[in-house]
């Protein structure tokens, strides 16, 4: 348990009562200039290209003009992309949520030993790259040594099928990626519910199933929706699943980001791109955070 | 992106890695080679022996055999140590190269330019321009192969690489002769082409069909080129983008088979995966690549010396045997062996790539793609 329950804030938090107002902006002071330094100055370069004329090189050819974004309006293909993204993460979250939040109330049941394994074995498939992952996917639904050739062996298919590329495969590969970052959000929440709330239930005559969904998922309404805006944002990012398993209708727009900016060279198109689909996804993400605030 | 030469995880490489020495050494070696020859030829060393030169080629397995097997060469003739880098095959290399020559940086001294790239970095006023008379071998190549602009010239060939219809011998019978098969109805969802505005399938198309590549130069003849294009998305299983995801496609069985880069073909049947490249009547399409001097390199003698060495047959036949790439030379002024030709290139006339409309219309092409596919 150690592994995942939250660092000892109570020293942190003494540290800054004693410090004082002052002490404590200082303190602060650190991770506003890290993010200013790592995000809001690379952001406001992103902002400025996107508002260049287009042209070759770095920064376009300079000046100011908004014919970058009203190009990637009237692209329909990018509008698409947009919408397409959008859904594709959302079904990723949810499927993922779906399967990690059982799976990871079961290994909450487990001794603590299991639950270890578990949890380092969550942990070490984070450890391997999406690139890596995304190949791996590819061999593994190939047709000459793919699963495909294990179901023709037990005997459930006739012969080896090609199952990429498809959306399907798309939607395998990312819930794959996704599943660790569910575990990991909900296990603290999770290992940390009474036992004794669940026996409650059962002695009140509470079927199991009854139990999980009106006592432990409520409970847990926060985790999931920290979880599920994770997984979103994972998932709207995807950049080597679609290109590797998918079709070109399966693009996301990260894909066409990429496309604009090095096969085209077009750097104001890329990234009026690029702030665009930040602003869709902000709005979302939004929306997912507000969903869990609400009280019920 | 159009040759990711170095996401390659053919055997090969790793075979080549392992055969081939490390940079270093390869520095070393060339360190004592060069006092060598500075020592044996006291009265008639030129004024660059012991010096050296900054040299960067595509990262991965061209990177390595450069420094395995070019590079001590010219040494060993010059006296000139080389410093190999690997060099992104990113279009956003140029604006790399950009920002180093504004920072008055000297990442390397000559790079390895595709001829698309070429013309670009010429527009960013990246290169200087070579004494063609300081480089006599440059003559032994043919015209297209050496980059003239009113102020000299500014690349010179450097090494080709062709891109073949590669195909699994096993399950497509008879073996093609024409680029008009991958239109065949008999292939549905079948072929795995490379994807994007940069694709060669462009110039096939072009080629195949209409007859020349001038369609290019307009937008209403790209508008064509793509519409037949778009009569392929039936039998197209795979839009490839990273070459590693068609060699694991063909080494798989996921594809019968499409457009794909003739060397690493034969090093996938070299290993055992039953594909054979083919050059079809029309001819595979060859692209090729300039040694470009960067602006702010002041190494001008070293970098004659070398592109001389490079033109040479000696370097050019070294570099078939050994890089896999295309000579530039007449065949008939090199020793290459029938099977060392056939390993790299094809008597058949080859289709060239629409560089001087690519340049101008590159952002076009690549819409027009991106939108016939999603569309």
């Amino acid at each position: 348990m150690t592994l995942v329950s939250p660092p000892d804030l109570s020293r942190y938090a003494r540290f800054v009562q004693r410090t004082g107002r002052l002490g404590g902006r200082w303190v602060l002071a650190w991770p506003a200039v890290i993010l200013g330094i790592f995000f809001v100055i690379p952001f406001l370069l992103l902002l400025r290209v996107s508002v260049a004329e287009s042209g070759f090189g770095a920064m376009g050819n300079g000046g100011f003009t908004a014919a970058s974004y009203l190009a990637a309006f009237q692209n329909d293909v990018f509008v698409y992309s947009v919408v397409f993204s959008v859904v594709l993460a959302a079904v990723v979250a949810l499927i993922s949520i779906a399967a990690g939040f059982p799976f990871t109330y079961a290994i909450t049941r487990m001794s603590r030993r299991a639950q270890v394994c578990w949890l380092v074995f969550v942990l070490m498939t984070l450890s391997l790259s999406e690139v890596l992952i995304t190949f791996a996917w590819q061999v593994m639904l190939a047709k000459r040594v793919g699963i495909s050739n294990l179901l023709v062996w037990l005997g459930l298919m006739a012969e080896p099928v090609s199952l990429s590329p498809n959306l399907g495969a798309v939607l395998a590969c990312l819930v794959y990626l996704v599943i660790p970052f569910t575990v990991l959000v909900l296990f603290p929440g999770m290992s940390r519910i009474d036992p004794q709330m669940a026996e409650a239930a059962r002695t009140m005559g509470a079927t199991p199933a009854r139990t999980f969904f009106t006592i432990i998922v409520p409970i847990m309404r926060g985790p999931i929706v920290t979880c599920l805006m994770m997984s979103f944002i994972v998932g709207i990012g995807s950049y080597v699943a679609p290109m590797v398993l998918g079709r070109p209708e399966h693009w996301t727009v990260a894909i066409l980001i990429s496309k604009a900016a090095t096969a085209s060279n077009d750097m104001p198109l890329a990234s009026a791109m690029s702030v665009l689909f930040l602003a869709v996804a902000s709005v979302i993400c939004l929306i997912i955070y507000r969903l869990g605030v609400r009280k019920v | 992106m159009t040759k990711a030469k170095d996401s390659r995880v053919g055997g090969k490489n790793m075979n080549d890695v392992k055969k081939g020495m490390s940079r270093r050494s390869v520095l070393k070696g060339g360190a004592v080679l060069g006092a060598a020859a500075a020592v044996n030829m006291p009265f008639i060393r030129p004024s660059y022996a012991g010096s050296s030169l900054k040299v960067s080629t595509f990262g991965g397995y061209f990177e390595q055999s450069f420094s395995s097997f070019i590079y001590p060469a010219f040494t060993k003739a010059t006296g000139i140590a080389v410093e190999s880098v690997p060099q992104s095959e990113s279009p956003a290399f140029l604006i790399q190269l950009q920002q180093a020559s504004k920072a008055g940086a000297v990442p390397m001294d000559i790079c390895c330019m595709p001829q698309s790239e070429l013309l670009r970095g010429r527009e960013l006023k990246l290169w200087k321009t070579y004494d063609l008379g300081k480089i006599p071998n440059a003559s032994l190549l043919p015209d297209r192969y050496v980059n003239k602009i009113p102020s000299g010239v500014d690349g010179v060939g450097a090494m080709a690489w062709y891109t073949t219809f590669v195909v699994n011998k096993e399950t497509v019978k008879p073996l093609p002769d024409s680029w008009k098969a991958l239109w065949d109805p008999k292939y549905k969802n079948s072929w795995g082409l490379q994807s994007g505005g940069v694709s060669n399938i462009i110039e096939i198309t072009s080629m195949v069909w209409f007859g020349t590549n001038d369609l290019l130069n307009s937008k209403e003849g790209i508008d064509k080129v793509i519409a037949k294009i778009a009569e392929l998305k039936p039998n197209v299983k795979l839009w490839w983008e990273e070459e590693g995801t068609m060699q694991t496609a063909l080494e798989n069985d996921d594809v019968l088979g499409g457009t794909y880069y003739n060397d690493v073909a034969h090093t996938m049947a070299g290993n055992g995966t039953p594909v054979v490249s083919l050059f079809p009547k029309e001819g595979g399409v060859v692209d090729f690549g300039s040694w470009a001097q960067l602006d702010v390199s002041k190494k001008i003698a070293e970098a004659q010396a070398f592109i001389n060495y490079t033109c040479t047959a000696e370097a050019q036949e070294l570099m078939a045997r050994h890089v896999g790439s295309v000579p530039l030379i007449d065949r008939a002024k090199m020793n290459l062996t029938q099977a060392e030709f056939d390993n790299v290139s094809s008597d058949v006339p080859p289709i060239l790539v629409a560089s001087e409309a690519r340049l101008k219309n590159q952002s076009y092409m690549d819409q027009a793609f991106t939108k016939m596919l999603a569309g």
